[in-house]
């Protein structure tokens, strides 16, 4: 076999390829086939093998097709676009700090495996317990995600594996980003929701807050059964403790505060209905019912206390 | 890693198929395949890697050489980092399997 006839032989051999891409590969095997020719007497198929094999390994090395598929304008464009991703690293690693930061990058791997596993398993326990949890709320959802991550790790140190591997990793790690960065969003939410809680002011006691519900107004006694006035409630926190007794009907009379913070306790209320309408110089329109004096709870012998600040008041029971 | 063999050797000067097989071969890679070499060879070309012209000779048939370009070049270097540190951890492990 002449090396045009081998070479014609690799051609047909390679018939199933688009003809531009069958071109491309062997544009110059006719020179090349020559070359090894003239380099020994050695008869071609002796040397390569069969122009069968010789094709096959040659669509091998070219890129793989036939044997894995993948089509010939998905592998061409993938090969370009790696082409113009290996260019422009080319271009960038002029650059000392693009040379730093690409080196520095594979150190940073171990711990992207650690919050990816964190990440996956919050996810998990999120799922299976039917409640978001960004930090694992309980010791199962601790050793489960602890788990998570020791897989994560020990993923992140294999070799890479096979094509349907890489690509399902890269799938988990597309998931686990889109967590990680969805989770963080919500936090910092929270950072802003929180935020006028968390630095300043007050904690209020309204209808839902549990134990206060139906709470507006609080008596504070001393252990003698002498009623306190002026008395101001902080939290754990430090934070003032406040009820909102608009909601039950009631409004604090702040010509009763003599110059007190509105949370001193008890709290001078008085119906709404008592303080409204007003005329236009702030005074309550006459016919109308008066606002009530001033509550001012006096010392009571008896053992049930039953201080009355105004009509409407609960009267706490000594327990 | 035929790849990063092909490269290595284009680094080295500019040449045509059979001669990088034949240096390949000189290196030490007896066993590569004059097939994979020449595929090798027009993979990285299309794949915008390698340059290439033709050289006319007196005696035989025109040859194509292949040199690299920049893109070639940060191939090289980055596929030769991956090898050093893989080399490094065969090394290793294998220094722990024979003592």
């Amino acid at each position: 076999m002449t090396p045009n006839e081998y070479a014609q032989a690799v051609r047909d051999a390679l018939a199933d390829l688009p003809p531009a891409d069958l071109e491309e590969l062997v544009e110059d095997l006719d020179d090349h086939l020559a070359e090894v020719a003239a380099e020994s007497g050695v008869p071609l198929e002796e040397r390569l093998g069969s122009p069968e094999v010789y094709a096959a390994e040659l669509r091998v090395a070219y890129g793989a097709r036939g044997a894995e598929g993948g089509s010939e304008a998905q592998v061409g464009l993938r090969t370009r676009a790696q082409a113009r991703m290996v260019g422009l690293h080319g271009r960038m690693t002029r650059f000392a700090p693009y040379r730093q930061a690409v080196g520095f990058l594979p150190e940073l791997r171990p711990a992207w495996w650690v919050l990816r596993g964190y990440a996956i398993g919050l996810l998990l326990v999120s799922f299976s317990t039917g409640s978001v949890q960004y930090v694992p709320e309980s010791i199962g959802a601790w050793l489960f995600t602890l788990a998570a991550i020791w897989v994560s790790v020990w993923v992140g140190r294999r070799p890479r594996g096979a094509r349907l591997r890489r690509v399902g990793l890269a799938g988990v790690n597309v998931l686990a980003g889109l967590v990680v960065l969805v989770g963080m969003v919500q936090i910092a939410e929270w950072n802003h929701d929180a935020g006028p809680v968390a630095g300043v002011s007050a904690v209020k006691l309204t209808e839902g807050a549990g134990f206060w519900n139906g709470v507006y107004n609080i008596f504070p006694y001393a252990k003698d059964g002498t009623p306190l006035t002026g008395v101001r409630l902080y939290d754990q926190e430090g934070r003032p403790i406040t009820l909102d007794p608009e909601m039950y009907g009631y409004q604090i009379d702040r010509s009763c505060l003599e110059g007190m913070p509105a949370d001193t306790y008890p709290l001078p209320l008085t119906p709404r209905s008592h303080l409204w309408p007003l005329d236009e110089n702030g005074y309550p329109v006459p016919g109308r019912p008066q606002p009530t004096p001033c509550p001012s709870p006096s010392p009571s012998p008896s053992p049930t206390l039953s201080p009355s600040p105004s009509p409407a008041k609960p009267s706490p029971s000594k327990s | 890693m035929l790849d990063l063999a092909v490269l290595a050797v284009l680094n080295e000067r500019d040449s045509y198929g059979y001669d990088v097989v034949r240096r390949l071969r000189e290196a030490g890679l007896e066993e590569v395949g004059d097939a994979s070499v020449y595929g090798t060879l027009r993979r990285l070309f299309r794949a915008g890697a390698l340059t290439s012209y033709v050289v006319a000779s007196d005696e035989g048939p025109h040859r194509k050489y292949y040199g690299l370009n920049s893109v070639g070049r940060a191939q090289l270097a980055s596929s030769a980092k991956t090898w050093a540190a893989f080399a490094a951890t065969m090394s290793d492990l294998l220094k722990e399997a024979r003592a």
